[in-house]
């Protein structure tokens, strides 16, 4: 497979996504150097990636260079991909710009996914990097939703992404405001692997421990190392009206 | 609010809300103190004003102290130079801290103070400020059925513990009206595991909120716990949609002009329904955003622009860019929205609404 931009020519670092299975989601992946800059000289190459457990990627588009003042809203069902896997993969968005190496500090320019359901719904997020980000982690193996739900008509999904070459564990506790916890079981997350499972399927009671609080609590998804965890909400046989990053424990 | 025992996470009103069956426009009750962190009293304000020592907010800072943490007493303390001085007011569109340090008052008169029920002398505006993070509140906003709660977690552990990290958080939750002003503070303590959940119909003045908006403003004590933030949700019968707040710079940047190095912008995909689409900002600096415009470029790369509303520090607007840009709403068009010019740190947050299924699609810029 060609590859336009590998990271031994940039010292950009990509930043990643969900890549959802195509039926559920329409994505429009949202490139613009305005996000990265305001220097009327700045030049930036656009690449997608995809992958579906191995540090191979299954696909790959190069978006072209663009210059400030242009840029590209681009749709995946446009790109003729490969299907992704059942409970999606990783979509890889390197942003490399051109007349500029890295400063100290942020090493990845992040950009967009405005995605809506094919019945509805959908999320608006950020791609966000496993490394070269500016801020400091006071821990690597733990970070929390505050606001799960898990009642009779809603629920949570959770995800997490491994965009590295190895497997590593994850666990999922939740605490009810008042303190009561319970936990799942570890399971493993593959290299370069979405996970994605129910909050009720992978954390046993979790409906009753909730229950006196609206299903309302908290999460904390601990895990072998750093990924990139995100949840969703959605009433139970609706589709999902978000999904957003979990949060880090900064230094 | 779950409740307040020894065992939960402690949630207490510092500002009651005005007599349920009132029908007036939503005010609140007096509280006992104008600033919550420095625990100056409306008494102590009154008399700087009435003494001749106060005609503007930077002269109550030096006099009182109050207004030199989070800033948000601001309009209850413009309010009161207004009532009293009327136009001998000397207004400031700029909140910032005081550039002299308020003059030490002898201790010793602390006695006489209270002996007078004007409570010790005002704390000086020393110590580190706070961080605060700011959230949107929707409450039937538009005539919509939509409500809005916060929800704060408290990790610590014990792995935690062996970092030094203090166990328990305290902060303070403020509901703000879109034109800055306080309606409620709510006092929040979180054990270690617990969580504290918002309602913030239970933070509001009888009578909810005008248009429907507002915000919530987090002001935290310990440095220590600025990762600390809270998510929110938006509730509606289309399901739940949930992000987390924004925070204000950095007190050490505070005076600063909040020059950006890119654009908040909010990026607009392609959609098979129409939507509404909302930017909602409060302003988080001591500048005010002013003079900034909202320009609208889709691929084929024509700008748009908008002139936005002026906000000083804690105001809010929800701009609907669907009315501004139709094509945004129509969902034909990918592109984005920017704020230009990059100056200035709004709290910002991107919003659509599909109006059929009710169902809202919220997250930070």
């Amino acid at each position: 497979m060609a590859n336009p931009a590998p990271l031994s020519v940039t010292g950009w670092l990509p930043s990643y996504a969900w890549w959802p299975p195509s039926e559920e989601y329409s994505l429009t992946v949202i490139s613009t150097p305005y996000h990265a800059t305001v220097e009327p000289e700045a030049e930036f190459r656009f690449v997608l990636r995809g992958y579906a457990g191995s540090v191979r990627p299954v696909w790959e588009r190069d978006l072209g260079v663009v210059p400030f003042g242009r840029e590209l809203a681009t749709r995946l069902d446009d790109l003729d991909l490969p299907p992704a896997p059942e409970h999606g993969g990783i979509l890889e968005l390197h942003s490399i710009r051109l007349d500029k190496e890295p400063a100290r500090g942020s090493k990845f320019i992040g950009m967009w996914i405005d995605a809506q359901g094919r019945d509805g719904g959908g999320y608006l997020i950020p791609t966000i990097p496993i490394q070269g980000a500016r801020k400091r982690l006071a821990r690597d193996d733990l970070q929390v939703v505050p606001g799960i739900v898990a009642s009779a008509d809603q629920d949570s999904e959770i995800l997490l992404l491994n965009p590295t070459d190895s497997a590593t564990t994850g666990r999922l506790a939740v605490s009810s405001p008042d303190g009561v916890r319970a936990e799942g079981r570890p399971f493993e997350v593959g290299p370069w692997s979405a996970w994605r499972g129910s909050l009720s399927a992978n954390v046993p009671r979790v409906r009753r421990l909730l229950e006196a609080s609206d299903g309302v609590g908290s999460l904390a998804i601990y895990t072998g190392r750093k990924l990139l965890p995100f949840f969703a909400l959605r009433r139970r046989g609706e589709p999902v009206s978000s999904y957003d990053h979990a949060a880090p424990i900064f230094a | 609010m779950p409740p307040a025992d020894g065992d939960s996470s402690v949630l207490s009103p510092l500002t009651a809300a005005t007599d349920p069956g009132a029908q007036a426009p939503p005010v609140t009750q007096r509280a006992p103190v104008v600033c919550h962190c420095r625990q100056v009293s409306h008494e102590t304000v009154e008399e700087a004003i009435d003494a001749g020592r106060a005609a503007s907010l930077a002269d109550l800072q030096r006099q009182t102290a109050a207004c030199t943490r989070c800033f948000g007493c601001r309009f209850e303390l413009e309010a009161m130079l207004e009532d009293r001085l009327g136009p001998g007011y000397d207004r400031t569109d700029v909140v910032t801290l005081p550039v002299e340090e308020p003059p030490p008052a002898p201790r010793r008169l602390d006695g006489l103070r209270r002996l007078l029920g004007r409570g010790p002398t005002p704390a000086p505006a020393a110590g580190p400020l706070p961080r605060r993070m700011y959230m949107p509140v929707l409450d039937g906003f538009a005539g919509h059925d939509v409500r809005t709660r916060v929800i704060l977690f408290n990790s610590f552990d014990e792995r935690d513990a062996g970092g030094g990290r203090r166990p328990d958080v305290s902060l303070r939750a403020d509901l703000l009206a879109p034109d800055g002003t306080r309606l409620s503070a709510t006092q929040v303590n979180v054990k270690p595991q617990h969580s504290a959940v918002l309602d913030t119909r239970e933070m509001m003045p009888a009578g909810g909120l005008l248009a429907g908006l507002g915000a919530v403003k987090r002001v935290a004590d310990a440095a220590q716990r600025g990762s600390f933030r809270p998510y929110f949700h938006l509730i509606s019968p289309g399901g739940i949609t949930s992000t987390h707040e924004k925070a204000a710079p950095r007190p050490s940047k505070l005076g600063t002009p909040g020059l950006r190095s890119y654009f908040w912008l909010v990026p607009v995909g392609y959609t098979r329904r129409p939507e509404h689409s909302y930017v909602f900002l409060t302003a988080t600096q001591p500048e005010p955003l002013d003079r900034h415009e909202l320009v609208w470029q889709p691929e084929s790369g024509e700008e748009v622009r908008s002139p936005m509303p002026r906000l000083e520090l804690d105001q809010s607007a929800c701009i609907p860019l669907h009315e501004l840009f139709p094509a945004v709403g129509r969902g034909d068009r990918g592109g984005t929205v920017r704020i230009e010019p990059n100056q200035g740190v709004p709290a910002g947050f991107m919003i659509r609404l599909d109006p059929e299924r009710e169902t809202w699609r919220i997250q930070h810029l």
